[in-house]
């Protein structure tokens, strides 16, 4: 018959609760590991989806067409070169011949003056048309969008921005006032709902013109860009390509143009997020691998104090294997009791974190509890195995004349 | 019960080799009350560890109760103490922190058994050296005649076919010895085999035979009048 592990489980307890002090300041190496690694991969993962939310709130499914060859993408290309050509009739043709694409929304966009009774205020102007909400998700709360696409000609109206409306009618229904923007007078045909800040960029500090009155008001015959969005991965694939062969046939052959995937961006940076995250947790890691090195410290100490104890024990009948599994449940205890501690700090720490920082992306993945502490218990085993082997190996009879 | 033939046991002590016991044999029946005496370095404690199964012999054949102990492996050996063997030490060697009855269920903990038999098993070993009223009590709040009767409760709680005794009253005064002495001897009446080490000739004329070990052999064995 062998000892029984319940047995083994209250002698290790019990041993352990008779030095407390030692017990918890060696738990605390774990502790303090665990700890760490949730909180850094909680705010890793907080970030990330706090990234993944300020792109989703621009859209998903969205293609950038900007003028230029760029070799690299990354980033968002709102502000691009545009010295190579985009025209509207591009825009138009993209939207006429490339079906998978759903929306198509030339953009042409700068900042001006404008002005309302005595109140001015300089802002970013956006010449657009209907479907940029479709591909922005922005939206109007009250009045009307743009109008559609194929409507371009000259209307001189004009959506605000929720700040705009503020700013320059505060209290005052804005809806069929007439504003100047650049001295020139714009109708107002609607307020967009409030969307925040979104990459650095106040998305409430702007106006809506038609995309034709923009260039009118900077002067322009190009576009800065051009967006698409597609219902479906896969409509956008097949539209991106089937842009860029339209664009190069309009464009005499040239590939003069770029067309970015703002999701491939996104991937991007939540790859970067991602491994950035898994550095910190096996930085933190490292704080843990210390504190198993703590826990085979104090265990090699018991062993050696304790040799008189288990001398005692083989002599009335204790196994190596008893012996061995006595000192290894043990340090797996302190390990575990630690990592457990450390689950409870790093967690309370993050939410003591979010209540005093809401703004402060914290998102606690159950992977990464159930992670760390896991690694805590096998620290516990792979530092305990050494001590416990050595105190199972002792020779009872030099163990007992041990004082 | 013993049947050990021509034990030998050589330490390695790195530069030299240290022979503790030459030769010896020993028998002891079933039933037996053997003391073993001699003087220091004869080799007295070399043969308790090996007739407790606390070590193997480096030559020799060794038989206990039927088995060949001689060429068990550690794993085997401790199941042979667990089973069949129990040990009163000089020292007393009891578990500081646990109490008495703790002390008394330790090697029940190694035998496999539950905890509730346990307690009653020691509880039944504590009243046959008459203890019950300190069971709860640790080592340190107990008189050494008291340290030594739970040591010896703690031998008998698996009922072991042999009780080993090095020096068990080496550290206590003659008194108290005397007192621990009728012990064994009630312990021998009910039918324990016995063999018990001491430097102390009054001691071991409590046993039946008393055996001289000189070297590392055994010298001479001597047996008691009246005794067996």
């Amino acid at each position: 018959m062998r000892i029984r592990l319940s047995d083994t489980f209250s002698l290790a307890a019990d041993t352990l609760s008779a030095n407390r002090f030692r017990a918890a300041l060696t738990m605390l190496g774990v502790t303090i590991g665990v700890a760490s690694v949730i909180l850094l991969v909680s705010l890793g993962e907080g970030v990330k989806v706090f990234v993944t939310d300020q792109f989703s709130s621009l859209g998903t499914n969205v293609i950038i067409i900007t003028p230029g060859k760029a070799e690299t993408s990354g980033g968002m290309p709102l502000i691009a070169d545009t010295t190579q050509g985009l025209t509207l009739a591009d825009a138009e043709a993209v939207r006429d011949r490339c079906p998978s694409l759903t929306a198509v929304a030339p953009v042409c966009f700068g900042t001006a003056n404008v002005k309302f009774a005595n109140r001015n205020r300089s802002t970013l102007v956006i010449g657009t048309v209907a479907e940029f909400e479709t591909v922005r998700h922005m939206h109007v709360e009250v009045g009307s969008f743009l109008p559609r696409a194929d409507d371009v000609s000259e209307k001189q109206v004009a959506i605000l921005g929720r700040k705009i409306k503020d700013e320059l009618f505060p209290g005052e229904n804005p809806l069929g006032k007439r504003i100047l923007v650049d001295d020139r007078r714009f109708r107002v045909i609607g307020v967009m709902q409030k969307k925040g800040r979104s990459l650095g960029m106040d998305l409430d500090d702007l106006i809506f013109v038609p995309v034709a009155a923009a260039q009118v008001i900077f002067n322009r015959d190009r576009l800065q860009e051009i967006l698409a969005h597609a219902p479906t991965e896969a409509g956008l694939n097949r539209g991106a390509v089937d842009a860029k062969a339209l664009l190069i046939t309009r464009h005499d052959n040239k590939e003069d143009f770029t067309v970015h995937n703002q999701d491939d961006m996104m991937a991007v940076l939540t790859t970067i997020m991602g491994v950035l995250t898994y550095a910190l947790a096996g930085i933190a890691g490292i704080s843990l691998l210390v504190g198993g090195i703590g826990i085979m410290n104090i265990m090699l100490v018991s062993v050696t104090e304790r040799t008189r104890e288990i001398g005692i024990r083989k002599a009335v009948g204790a196994r190596k294997g008893d012996i061995l599994a006595q000192f290894l449940i043990e340090s797996v205890i302190l390990s575990s009791a630690g990592g457990l501690a450390g689950v409870l700090l790093g967690v309370g720490a993050g939410q003591g974190l979010k209540t005093i920082f809401p703004d402060m992306p914290i998102v606690f993945p159950v992977w990464a509890v159930v992670m760390a502490f896991g690694f805590s218990f096998l620290v516990g085993v792979f530092f305990g195995v050494y001590p416990a082997r050595r105190a199972s190996r002792l020779d009872p009879i030099a163990a007992l004349r041990v004082e | 019960m013993i049947d050990a033939r021509s034990l030998t046991k050589t330490y390695d002590t790195g530069a030299s080799e240290v022979r503790a016991l030459a030769d010896a044999s020993l028998q002891v029946q079933d039933g037996e009350f053997v003391a073993i005496m001699g003087p220091s370095g004869s080799g007295k404690s070399t043969l308790m560890a090996l007739l407790g199964c606390l070590d193997t012999p480096t030559s020799g054949e060794y038989v206990l109760d039927g088995k060949r102990v001689s060429s068990m492996s550690e794993d085997q050996l401790a199941q042979i103490r667990s089973e069949r063997i129990g040990f009163v030490f000089q020292a007393f060697h009891l578990l500081p922190r646990f109490s008495a009855l703790s002390n008394v269920e330790l090697p029940l903990i190694y035998a496999g058994v539950g905890a509730g038999k346990r307690r009653a098993l020691a509880e039944e070993a504590l009243a046959k050296v008459e203890l019950v009223p300190r069971a709860s009590h640790k080592p340190s709040e107990l008189s050494g005649g008291e340290k030594q009767r739970v040591a010896i409760a703690r031998a008998l709680v698996n009922r072991p076919k042999l009780l080993l005794a090095d020096e068990p009253t080496g550290n206590l005064d003659s008194r108290v010895g005397a007192e621990i002495m009728n012990v064994f001897d009630r312990i021998h009446g009910e039918g324990s085999t016995i063999v018990m080490v001491t430097h102390d000739r009054t001691v071991a004329e409590h046993a039946g035979r008393i055996v001289h070990l000189k070297d590392g052999r055994v010298d001479r064995e001597e047996v008691l009048r009246g005794k067996e």
